[in-house]
């Protein structure tokens, strides 16, 4: 029933696009067929999949480091007052700090290279990480603990049982968050200081006016987003909800 | 042997707990009554570690012990083989059957708690007590919430888990025929702070009948006429 609905849907936007681009017949409103055949174009050069796959190696480094450092801060402040009241202010200037300041501070200070870019887009994500997985052990019900100390279960067992059973809805949100926000700072990242990747692809259509390939370029990146989402991430989330 | 002696135990500078002094023998089935919000379950909290923050000390013969909340407090991510492994030392599954059997639950292992009636779920509670053969029970007004039926099967099979253990129990409650039907000694707690103001003992926790609760009443009204007006008297006769 969600499949079709998805289909129809998309079925539906796609005959809307086409509509309004022949009704606006403007080469700033590609039409679906064009959209597809700059796809199509760039899949044949060989350079979409690449520039895809330098910015897909980039999201998932991000990605994984920034989910790392997060989730065991966002546990520490949720489990420690002290540590807390110690991080919190940095993680207010962290959510606050504008993205594209960190960027540029990082290529300032450590250059046009691939380490600046992806440890801004660590530091830029990893505060809004903390906040959601604080927010996960703050809400864990503590009287399932009590359980713990009467039978004296094992650290292993309090973290694997315990906590993270509560903590996972949390995390779950967080990754789907976490993922769709890091690509797209990814390629703002791209943009101002890398040579290849589809931020630096789509700067380079933007300089062109080549709007069918910027839409070409992010629906190729949006589908491989779309495509985590349903191989990896739901069938995960699937089989840990099973005792809801 | 357990010897308890709470000098104080305070929650935001509010005494809840003075003065109670206790001493249990192997063996004793003790009942604790008292009013709603009296601090029955601080007190339990407090002999089973699980609030360190008073007055006094506890000591206990055995660190093997095992606790049934008033809610059935199983994990519900887990199904109910996982839940009763989790707490199991020697992660026997035979002896999980064995405790299943005597509580009359069959080929549940595989379900989760939400699937439970709540009659069930208290069961497999109990069964998760007695897990590691407790040499201590505690218990947080464990039957209530139940229907008559359930309840009463549900008693006649913690007795026989607890003489097949022969385990001490502490039982918290404010139901009077419960604690009749249950306990070797019925301790009554005051309120504001709590304290224990009466003992009854009841050796052989023979059958809860008409003489009993005459006895009892006379008891209660000779030392503390008091409690007959307040909440006990309604509850109790």
């Amino acid at each position: 029933m969600n499949n079709s609905n998805s289909f129809l849907s998309i079925f539906l936007l796609v005959i809307i696009w086409q509509s309004v681009s022949l009704l606006a017949s403007s080469d700033v409103f590609p039409s679906v067929v064009d959209i597809l055949k700059s796809l199509f174009d760039h899949l044949l050069n060989k350079d979409l999949l690449f520039h895809i796959g330098v910015t897909l190696q980039r999201v998932i480094i991000a990605f994984f480091i920034a989910m790392f450092f997060g989730v065991i801060l966002g546990i520490m402040m949720g489990l420690s007052s002290k540590i807390n009241a110690f991080f919190d202010i940095f993680l207010i200037i962290g959510l606050n700090m504008p993205a594209l300041v960190t960027i540029i501070i990082c290529y300032i200070w450590f250059g046009l290279t691939d380490f600046s870019a992806i440890l801004a887009v660590i530091i830029n994500k990893v505060p809004i990480i903390i906040v959601n997985i604080r927010q996960g052990v703050l809400s864990m019900d503590k009287k399932y603990f009590q359980l713990a100390q009467i039978y004296s279960l094992s650290s292993k067992e309090l973290i694997k049982n315990i906590y993270l059973p509560q903590i996972y809805p949390y995390m779950m949100a967080t990754t789907r968050l976490t993922i769709s926000l890091i690509w797209k700072i990814v390629l703002v990242v791209e943009l101002l200081g890398r040579s290849d990747g589809v931020g630096f692809q789509i700067a380079i259509f933007f300089q062109d006016f080549d709007i069918k390939s910027i839409f070409a370029y992010s629906f190729a990146f949006i589908f491989i987003v779309v495509l985590v989402e349903k191989i990896i991430l739901n069938p995960i989330e699937n089989r840990a909800k099973k005792w809801r | 042997m357990i010897q308890i002696n709470i000098k104080e135990k305070k929650f935001n500078d509010i005494k809840i707990l003075e003065n109670i002094d206790i001493s249990l023998y192997d063996g004793e089935f003790l009942s604790i009554i008292g009013p709603s919000g009296c601090g029955k379950t601080t007190f339990l909290n407090i002999i089973s570690s699980l609030d360190k923050d008073f007055f006094g000390s506890v000591k206990l013969f055995s660190s093997n012990i095992g606790f049934v909340f008033q809610d059935s407090r199983l994990l519900p991510w887990l199904n109910v083989k996982q839940n009763l492994l989790l707490v199991s030392k020697n992660k026997d599954l035979k002896i999980i059957d064995e405790l299943l059997e005597i509580v009359g639950l069959k080929d549940i292992l595989e379900t989760y708690p939400k699937d439970l009636s709540g009659g069930m779920a208290r069961r497999v509670s109990f069964v998760r007590a007695f897990i590691n053969g407790p040499k201590i029970l505690f218990l947080d007004e464990p039957f209530i919430s139940l229907d008559y039926p359930t309840s009463t099967a549900l008693k006649k099979d913690f007795l026989k888990l607890c003489k097949k253990f022969n385990t001490t129990v502490i039982l918290v409650t404010h139901d009077l025929s419960e604690a009749i039907h249950l306990s070797t000694r019925i301790l009554f707690f005051s309120k504001n702070p709590a304290t224990c103001i009466f003992e009854y003992k009841n050796p052989n926790n023979q059958e809860f009948n008409q003489k009993k609760i005459d006895d009892l009443k006379n008891q209660l009204l000779e030392i503390y006429p008091n409690i007959l007006e307040g909440y006990l008297c309604k509850k109790l006769f």
